[in-house]
């Protein structure tokens, strides 16, 4: 009998984190003209995966219990021919397969910190995602909103990564994400605007972006088990240049009113082949979850 | 799931050559910032008396007339009845298709690269990334709520070509519309550092007789600290819409 | 002259499917597994929009009387970055569908397979279309 993907994805991750070295920037790294190492280009994510040990079985997804689970599909695309999910094949091009950290590496047994109460309280919230209780139980990516953090591994959504002299900039395909990447020393917005991918400011500290992201507004998700993380949520994120073709990434995520102490995931992104362009994931506009799930709302 | 492990070959890439100059604009009027237009188009391009919601406005269509088959001007003027339902983008916060999206009371701001010119606007986080590479717009393309953008620098002035939309977006609220043959060319010319002169040039052959073309002053957005901030207005019309799901 | 250096590198390739992010979609609460669907009929309309594309094929039920079943299929940006185009699927093709009915909708659900009557895929794997139609070997 083979062994369940949980424990293969346990030895493999412990593999990882033991086997691969911390980041290391490539000082070679070539520069912008106001002398930021120089990371613009396309790119696929990898590895960003905040899968937790004795994580609960999430309901939007109950994997090998579901035929619509996605994570009966190799291609992450759920209920649809499998070719929908083979965009990722393009992206990656030749960029598969690196040895670098993934997914939750502090602390390194993937026990969350959860506060006792919070961790019982979103429990509870999962068990009423499916059928969802009422708006507020629907899985927050379902919605179309802004994706607050990298989450989840995306096969079909690459990332531009522009900079300009004071700030860096990241176009996500997904839902036509923008961030901007402040980098002229101004200080954080007021605590009264709050926004789904927060306010974040950076500075380069050698080959590395540190970015410092607050103003959160609680309505964004980490995982399937992780439906919400609140708006006390501030993040440090590190990107760094190891060679031409890859940025290191780690995050560290800090959320007091969930959890006892930061924790941290890894992953990395990786340059995508030469042709590939951002193109529009115009989301709210082709979207009918919410009326699959709930039938049409009475007229106004 | 995990892959076997594989040999792959991990290849640096050349450093480049020394003493390659490059600049940040590499040369050309420097776009970037926040900007906003300061007109009522959003509500009506044309010329325009006020109403209970609705401020009163001089067009921005040269000649104020856009030039409509007669089957679409009575398409026009139907929309114009029912357009509290009918725009998608005032109903239901849909993406507002270019060159509203420039209009709309909301900032956007140009990220100008030599290779990319990136336009994020704050209203639905609409996006919009130019290559500035000569590309051709590429063929089979799904259609696009925003279009497929393919720009260059004609001297001072940054040229984009739009096309490749879905027939879904307005040009205002007032019902003024297009078919998915929408053919926009845009100019963005520096009149000063704070000032950009934006004219588009609107072409479809399913819908108007001939081309015709909007004009307006862009603000730049001089306040401090700005940034681009976020309505998400579909999700505020979720909340509304659905407070009292499930409905059945 | 610019040189690379190439490096043969072990390596463990780990892709962590186990939560993948098809993020705009909680399918399970929205498709409902009990009400499996699999019906016949003919493409009347493709639609290649973001972040679906959609299938209508005309199905005539028992009584005769003809309904118009909506299919939800992918993102139609994988398919393009494969070589489809949007033209690519002919309208008035044969085709049967499987799937399964939208919690809350009468004659919506995702389209799980789509074959033609000679049991070829619709949307089967590889590069973009062949010119003698949109349907893939």
């Amino acid at each position: 009998m083979l062994p369940s993907n949980r424990f293969l994805l346990r030895m493999a991750a412990a593999a990882i984190v033991t086997l691969a070295p911390a980041a290391s920037a490539w000082s070679a790294a070539p520069r912008t003209p106001d002398g930021q190492p120089d990371l613009q280009g396309m790119y696929t994510r990898n590895g960003v995966v905040g899968l937790e040990a004795n994580a609960p079985e999430n309901p939007i997804d109950p994997s090998g219990k579901n035929p619509l689970s996605v994570s009966n599909r190799g291609d992450g695309l759920g209920p649809y021919p499998k070719i929908f999910g083979e965009g990722g094949t393009v992206l990656r091009g030749g960029q598969r397969g690196q040895q670098r950290r993934a997914g939750i590496v502090d602390p390194p047994d993937k026990k969350l910190p959860w506060r006792p109460e919070q961790d019982a309280k979103r429990r509870d919230f999962l068990l009423h995602m499916n059928p969802p209780a009422d708006l507020g139980h629907v899985e927050l990516n379902a919605r179309c909103t802004l994706p607050g953090l990298f989450q989840g591994e995306d096969n079909n959504n690459p990332y531009q990564f522009l900079q300009r002299p004071q700030e860096v900039v990241i176009l996500y395909d997904y839902n036509h994400t923008s961030r901007v990447i402040h980098l002229d020393g101004r200080p954080h917005l007021g605590k009264n605007i709050r926004l789904f991918m927060g306010d974040s400011l950076g500075h380069w500290e050698g080959d590395t972006l540190l970015v410092d992201t607050t103003n959160f507004n609680g309505k964004t998700a980490y995982s399937r088990e992780i439906p919400y993380l609140s708006d006390a949520l501030h993040t440090v994120e590190r990107f760094t240049i190891v060679d031409a073709n890859t940025i290191d990434y780690e995050i560290t995520i800090e959320d007091p009113t969930l959890f006892t102490k930061p924790w941290k995931v890894a992953g990395y992104f990786t340059r995508a082949p030469k042709d590939i362009e951002s193109l529009e994931f115009a989301c709210a506009e082709g979207s009918q979850t919410l009326v699959n799930m709930f039938g049409k709302p009475p007229e106004r | 799931m995990i892959r076997a492990a594989a040999v792959s070959l991990l290849c640096l890439a050349a450093l480049p050559a020394a003493g390659q100059a490059r600049s940040s604009t590499a040369g050309k009027p420097d776009l970037n910032g926040i900007w906003q237009a300061l007109n009522t188009a959003a509500w009506d391009v044309q010329d325009h008396s006020g109403q209970l919601g609705v401020p009163p406005g001089q067009g921005v269509v040269e000649g104020n007339e856009i030039p409509y088959q007669p089957w679409a001007a009575a398409k026009k003027r139907e929309n114009f009845a029912s357009h509290r339902t009918a725009d998608q983008t005032e109903s239901n916060c849909f993406m507002p298709g270019v060159p509203r999206a420039t209009y709309m009371p909301f900032p956007f701001e140009i990220v100008q690269t030599p290779k990319t010119v990136a336009i994020a606007y704050e209203f639905a986080h609409a996006l919009r990334s130019i290559p500035m590479d000569g590309s051709p717009h590429p063929d089979g393309l799904p259609d696009t709520w925003m279009g497929d953008s393919r720009g260059r620098w004609e001297g001072d002035t940054l040229v984009v070509d739009v096309k490749n939309f879905n027939d879904q977006t307005w040009f205002d609220r007032a019902g003024n519309f297009h078919s998915d043959a929408l053919h926009v060319v845009e100019r963005y010319s520096l009149t000063d550092p704070d000032h950009i002169l934006y004219e588009a040039t609107i072409e479809d052959p399913k819908v108007f007789t001939r081309p015709w073309k909007i004009s307006m002053p862009l603000y730049r957005r001089v306040d401090k600290n700005l940034k681009l901030l976020e309505y998400e207005c579909v999700f505020y019309l979720q909340e509304e819409r659905f407070k009292n799901a499930p409905f059945k | 002259m610019p040189t690379k250096s190439c490096i043969a590198v072990a390596v463990v390739s780990l892709l962590l499917a186990a939560t993948p992010v098809a993020a705009h979609h909680a399918f399970a609460a929205e498709f409902d597994v009990n009400q499996p669907v699999k019906v016949k009929g003919t493409l009347t309309k493709v639609e290649w929009v973001n972040p679906h594309a959609w299938i209508y094929v005309d199905v005539k039920g028992a009584d005769g009387k003809v309904v118009n079943w909506h299919f939800e299929l992918g993102p139609p940006n994988a398919l393009f970055r494969l070589g489809w185009k949007k033209d690519s699927i002919p309208t008035g093709i044969e085709v049967e569908i499987t799937g399964y009915r939208a919690k809350s909708a009468e004659a919506v659900a995702n389209g799980r397979s789509i074959t033609l009557p000679d049991g070829r895929e619709l949307f089967s794997g590889g590069s973009g279309p062949g010119s003698e139609g949109a349907t893939k070997q």
